[in-house]
């Protein structure tokens, strides 16, 4: 999911520099006292876990868990996920510095959708919960996918093509971070359920 | 530029065969590795080009470009299911390779000018030239220890001797090249990994303290 730097246009790196501006402003806004070190948490999870390696099939992809980011963080995913993948691109040369709004976008914005989509069903029954889980563990690797593909849209590859290889590559990605999304959340509702978002409102 | 007619024709057949090649292959391989490396170092006139997945996996039918340092392209190929790729020096130029393998995976390796020692120019050799057109002194000195070197081993030139070392030494050092392009290609470390997570630690640290200042305003 990372894209290396030298491969987009101007325009692009500078409009996805922009928005993920916008994105981690609006998430350290809203990223109070009390989960900061929640985010820090996430942050390192999120770190990690590219290093961990799915090897299903003929593809090895890695885990994203940007699912679980959003899930836990909302807003504040965009600069958990923005430190991540500095350290990402300074350390383990994925990605890139001038790439790295983009790549911010790509695994951002899909956590920050599943967060608003999918985060009211956090605390309600069991089944509605775990299902909400699953997707929004699936729906952010695949959101993700569509956004790479976008962003490829404007350098010479095609748009169908690529998503749909990308796609295609991470679909054990996504059930697994689907399965992790789910048991994660599962756990915390039993053990902790303040971590989630919402829950001071009921 | 160089090129005549039939040659870029050819380059342009190579190309499109070469993107045939590519996309087939990547529909097969379907590598979604998130970074991929590439190194590259002379052997006599050619290049060797060794590219690898962040994962160790080898890029098969990843797409090279080779272009000069104004970004004139001088030759494109596909690597093998090795990552392998090898060209003729094209000419005496600093070469920059491009690796793409596609879904945004990119990366480039810079052999400098100097590094790049097309055989034509090895003809004449540096102690030759200077032992004719060199100072009375020098000339001496060259002239002795020629004497002393070739002497046992009547019949044979300098030139000779000199593409003999040359040839022994690439040998050699073919075995040291390969490792280094394996340490080049490491994956990360337990050091980078712990690293990282330290910096995060670090950064929530600054983020509370920060947090704290102001509450006590």
């Amino acid at each position: 999911m990372h894209i290396s730097e030298g491969v987009l246009s101007g325009p692009v790196l500078i409009s996805g520099a922009a928005l993920a501006a916008a994105g981690t402003a609006i998430g350290l806004k809203k990223l109070d006292y009390d989960h900061i070190a929640k985010a820090g948490i996430l942050s390192a999870a999120f770190f990690v876990a590219s290093l961990i390696h799915v090897p299903i099939g003929p593809s090895s992809a890695h885990l994203i868990l940007n699912g679980l980011v959003g899930l836990l963080l909302g807003w504040a995913a965009f600069p958990a996920i923005l430190v991540a993948l500095v350290l990402q691109a300074v350390l383990f040369q994925f990605g890139g510095i001038t790439a790295l709004g983009v790549n911010t976008v790509i695994m951002a914005l899909p956590a920050v959708i599943c967060y608003l989509v999918f985060g009211p069903f956090l605390h309600k029954k069991t089944t509605l919960a775990l299902l909400a889980t699953f997707a929004c563990g699936f729906l952010s690797v695949l959101f993700s996918a569509i956004i790479l593909g976008l962003a490829l849209l404007f350098t010479e590859e095609n748009f169908l093509e690529v998503s749909a290889i990308v796609i295609a590559a991470h679909i054990p990605v996504m059930i697994i971070e689907g399965i992790i999304t789910a048991i994660c959340v599962t756990f915390i509702r039993k053990v902790q359920p303040a971590m989630l978002p919402g829950f001071s409102k009921r | 530029m160089k090129h005549n007619p039939l040659k870029s024709g050819l380059a342009k057949q190579i190309l499109y065969l070469s993107i045939v090649t590519w996309s087939l292959g990547f529909l097969i391989e379907s590598a979604h590795a998130h970074g991929v490396s590439v190194f590259a170092w002379v052997e006599g006139d050619t290049v060797c080009v060794e590219s690898k997945f962040s994962g160790g996996r080898k890029v098969n039918a990843g797409k090279v470009t080779v272009t000069d340092a104004q970004g004139t392209e001088l030759l494109t190929g596909t690597t093998n299911d090795q990552g392998e790729f090898s060209f003729k020096i094209p000419r005496k130029t600093t070469l920059k390779i491009v690796l793409s393998a596609g879904a945004g995976h990119r990366a480039e390796w810079v052999i400098p000018v100097s590094e790049i020692d097309v055989s034509d120019k090895k003809e004449v050799p540096l102690e030759g030239k200077s032992a004719q057109n060199g100072s009375a002194a020098s000339k001496s000195k060259i002239e002795t220890d020629a004497a002393e070197n070739t002497q046992p081993l009547s019949g044979l030139t300098e030139k000779d001797l000199q593409a003999a070392v040359e040839a022994a030494v690439e040998k050699k050092l073919k075995p040291v090249m390969k490792m280094l392009a394996e340490s080049q290609q490491r994956g990360p470390t337990a050091k980078d990994i712990f690293s990282g997570i330290g910096y995060i630690i670090g950064l929530v640290g600054i983020a509370a303290y920060f947090h704290s200042r102001k509450k006590k305003k």
